[in-house]
């Protein structure tokens, strides 16, 4: 009997029966699903107070904001509100609200519900809210009505059209414990169907949205966080999904031949940054004006758009990237020549070299650590010594903390994109004085820089044109004291289902579908 | 015995104390800001300043340690840095897929091992024996890391047969949801009737229990193996022999009964050293687990989580340990515990 006894499992007809009976359900189910692969968290944060991270993805498709921006045309398309007038001194604006709006709870969108929403995004203090800044109050004039009043003429439009803090939600429900136990009262197309944690997000039709349904559209959409790049890529190339976002750049040129998926590519308001320590004692190399325009000079900008963004991007002018407004011919820009850098470290006393400079970047960052690379081959033949050290965010920015100048490193490498689509953003952020230093790891200090950002900010909502002027003046004060380069500015490459149409991407919402916008062909 | 029981305990409690003290030095020794991530990217000073309050992280590191003991054993884990949940209620919603998975893969083990390993033993020497013993030696010595990304190319990309990676197909969730019982998939679909949740989960889990099982099937095949050997070389086996009795009946009831203690130890702390394995295989399969959610938590400094899932895995290799040490003594009378 013994030898008899076998272990004979026939594993391949269990696996086809299960297969089997899978097919035939799934068969079933029938519904035009759209699947977007995300490379982070889906959900970071629930409140759409507090947003201020991935979860802009889905959300932009549950939550509206009064106006959309479109960089491209420079122009707002109207949302919850049908149309805006601003008086002659820009001080106020009155929003015209789109009538019958309904909220994913059922009640009507109204002026009490936006002035409440954005009230109570700017006491929370948290996200983006500080855009809000030159907001005075909010007036409720009638039930479609409201007037926002402003401290100075601000770009309101652009506010109300941001990605982050700027929601319209319904006030009877805004709690945060009940947005954190998975809710959402938006009034998007989509609403929340299923989640898990932060790694599953589904949205299903909102019947009563506005914008009315047609066949056409989808009828959910998944959002699913995906980290590995390698198995985004699987997924996408076997028709499993239909979207993702930050695959390798080898991979993109890989997918550049596949004919069942369209690579479309958006200019970003996204730019990789370099900030040159302007802090040490007069002792270091750094510490020297010419010696930060010679690294400025070493720059092999072209070489880091063609080999490190794979062609997907374009050489900076200035720290405001290009297509955003506030981007100028007329700021100087650095190009590559060793010959000036070694005249400019000559003059600084240094003919030959002969120091050494350290580069903190994020570890993980193929960009950054490419970029950094190919910096340090070309300082090499400058006789300059530069240590690329790859840290974690919170080190390396946590070095550029440090209580004594000296200690921070020579140079900092980082993306930086606007909270919303204004300059200042850059250039408050990474040149303003600042103390302690926030962003600004250049430690740069001019009361003169720091005047015309700000005048040009306070008048940006009335005169663009002179504001774009004082931002350029601004901006080639810092490329003239060297304070920091922009290395290149960043395309997007969204990998998408070749049969899917109507997506177009939009830089004031990076990596944003507007999926009610979508359609499978 | 009783006393023996309360010593050993008390010790498990000291190793924890112990445990939770290191980790939080370490997770906040490490340079992180949790205040700043808190907030979200570009967040002013302002904004960090008062997440700083808000999480008492500007109260000297001691008295954080204390509250964060308190609520510890209250039963309030404190809230993720990088999500902003509750860290208890994520706790259960991923620890039910690593269990799945576990579970799984430690029958797999157990019910190809132990067989293998008996069989191994009784024809030592032969074509099974050395069959079995390459497998242990493949599953003992392939990096587990290497084997998941293995087994997806050939059963995902090359034959089709299982799917890449996750739990269960999002398009089957969708259209049928499993009722939510014990959050083990595979039991919850099948008590409740959802086969189609039930077929397609359990083809999800094959190649990462697969993975899983491979290190202790190596494990127990050998350690089985190596005990029945001993066993079956004793005399009172050769008098059953002589007596005539049938040999299935000799080897699964008088020596595999005699043996199969230390086999149990080995797939105990095989079980419990699982937990930290699915941290690899998790990744690799996305599978939504508790390896999953620490690892993310690791990487961005998530304190909260990261003294969490180390006091919560501690605890179970603790436990799991103690509770070894006990059956063995209800198993073998003659291991003297005072």
């Amino acid at each position: 009997m013994f030898k008899n006894f076998s272990l004979r499992m026939d594993i391949r007809g269990v696996i086809f029966l299960f297969a089997a009976i899978s097919l035939l359900f799934v068969g079933a189910a029938g519904a035009d699903i759209a699947t977007y692969l995300h490379s982070t968290e889906v959900t970071v944060f629930w409140d759409p107070s507090e947003g201020f991270s991935s979860e802009v993805i889905w959300q932009s498709n549950a939550y509206e904001t009064l106006l959309r921006y479109d960089p491209l045309t420079d122009k707002f398309t109207p949302v919850l509100a049908e149309s805006y007038e601003k008086s002659s001194d820009g001080l106020s604006w009155t929003f015209h609200l789109r009538k019958g709006v309904k909220f994913h709870t059922g009640r009507e969108m109204d002026a009490e519900a936006v002035k409440s929403s954005i009230d109570r995004t700017i006491a929370i203090g948290k996200g983006a809210s500080f855009i809000w800044k030159p907001l005075d109050s909010i007036e409720v004039v009638d039930k479609y009505t409201v007037v926002f009043h402003l401290k100075t003429p601000g770009t309101l439009g652009l506010v109300c059209s941001s990605a982050y803090s700027a929601y319209i939600f319904d006030p009877d429900f805004a709690n945060r414990d009940w947005f954190y136990a998975g809710h959402e009262c938006g009034t998007g197309p989509y609403m929340l169907e299923i989640f898990e944690g932060d790694t599953l997000v589904v949205l299903k039709r909102f019947d009563d949205y506005w914008g009315g349904w047609k066949d056409r559209h989808f009828d959910k959409i998944v959002y699913k966080w995906v980290p590995e790049a390698g198995t985004r890529r699987l997924m996408i190339e076997s028709g499993q999904a239909d979207f993702t976002n930050r695959l390798p750049i080898e991979t993109i040129k890989a997918l550049e031949s596949n004919p069942n998926i369209k690579l479309v590519k958006t200019p970003s308001f996204q730019n990789l940054i370099a900030l040159f320590n302007t802090a040490k004692s007069e002792d270091h190399p750094i510490a020297n004006p010419l010696v930060r325009k010679a690294l400025a000079y070493a720059v092999p900008y072209g070489d880091v758009v063609k080999n490190v963004f794979g062609s997907y991007g374009r050489e900076s002018r200035g720290v405001v990237p290009f297509g955003l407004w506030g981007y100028s011919e007329r700021v100087k820009q650095y190009t590559y020549s060793l010959k000036t850098a070694r005249t400019l470290l000559a003059q600084a006393g240094y003919p030959d070299g002969g120091f050494k400079l350290l580069l903190s970047y994020t570890a993980g960052d193929e960009y950054e650590r490419r970029t950094a690379e190919l910096w340090k081959s070309t300082l090499a033949n400058l006789g300059i010594d530069l240590e690329v050290r790859g840290m974690t965010w919170d080190g390396h920015t946590g070095l550029a903390q440090a209580a004594d100048p000296n200690e921070r490193q020579d140079i900092f490498v980082f993306w930086w994109w606007p909270d919303f689509a204004h300059p200042y953003s850059f250039l408050s952020s990474l040149f303003e004085t600042q103390e302690p230093p926030m962003y600004n790891f250049s430690y740069y200090k001019n009361p003169v820089y720091d005047d015309l950002i700000n005048t040009a900010t306070s008048i940006a909502g009335q005169d663009r044109e002179e504001a774009i002027n004082m931002y350029a003046e601004a901006q080639n004060l810092i490329m003239e004291d060297a304070a920091g380069i922009a290395a290149g500015d960043l395309t997007y490459v969204h990998p998408i289902s070749a049969n899917i149409e109507g997506y177009v991407g939009n830089a004031a919402y990076p990596n944003v579908v507007f999926w009610y916008e979508c359609y499978r062909k | 015995m009783v006393s023996y029981i309360i010593r050993r305990a008390l010790l498990g409690v000291l190793i924890l104390v112990g445990v939770s003290i290191l980790t939080f030095l370490l997770a906040r020794v490490v340079p992180s800001n949790p205040a700043a991530r808190w907030v979200g990217p570009h967040a002013t000073e302002g904004q960090i300043a008062v997440a700083r309050i808000e999480l008492g992280l500007d109260k000297p590191l001691y008295v954080q340690y204390l509250v964060y003991v308190g609520n510890f054993v209250q039963g309030d884990w404190g809230l993720s840095i990088r999500t902003h949940q509750p860290v208890l209620k994520e706790i259960f919603r991923y620890l039910p897929a690593s269990l799945e998975l576990i579970i799984t893969g430690m029958l797999l083990a157990i019910g190809i091992g132990l067989p293998l390993g008996v069989l191994s033993a009784a024809r030592s020497g032969g074509p099974i024996d050395h069959v079995s013993r390459l497998f242990a030696g493949i599953g003992l010595g392939m990096p587990t890391f290497w084997l998941g990304m293995i087994l997806q190319l050939i059963f995902f990309k090359q034959l089709g047969w299982f799917p890449l990676a996750e739990r269960i197909d999002t398009i089957v969730k969708i259209a049928h949801p499993i009722k939510q019982i014990t959050g083990l998939y595979l039991f919850d679909s099948l008590i409740t009737g959802n086969f189609t949740a039930f077929g397609n989960a359990a083809m999800h889990v094959v190649l990462p229990a697969v993975t899983l099982a491979a290190f202790p099937l190596g494990m127990i095949i050998r350690m089985t193996r190596a005990t029945m050997l001993e066993v079956l070389s004793e005399d009172y086996i050769r008098t059953s022999r002589a007596y005539g009795i049938h040999e299935v009946k000799i080897l699964i009831k008088y020596a595999l009964r005699n043996a199969i203690g230390p086999v149990l130890t080995v797939s105990a702390l095989a079980f419990a050293y699982a937990l930290v394995e699915t941290f690899l295989i998790e990744s690799i399969f996305a599978w939504p687990g508790l390896g999953y959610y620490a690892s993310r938590g690791i990487m961005v400094v998530d304190y909260p989580v990261i003294m969490a899932v180390t006091t919560l895995i501690a605890s179970i290799y603790v436990t799991v340990n103690l509770l070894v040490d006990f059956s063995l003594t209800l198993f073998d009378p003659r291991i003297r515990v005072d």
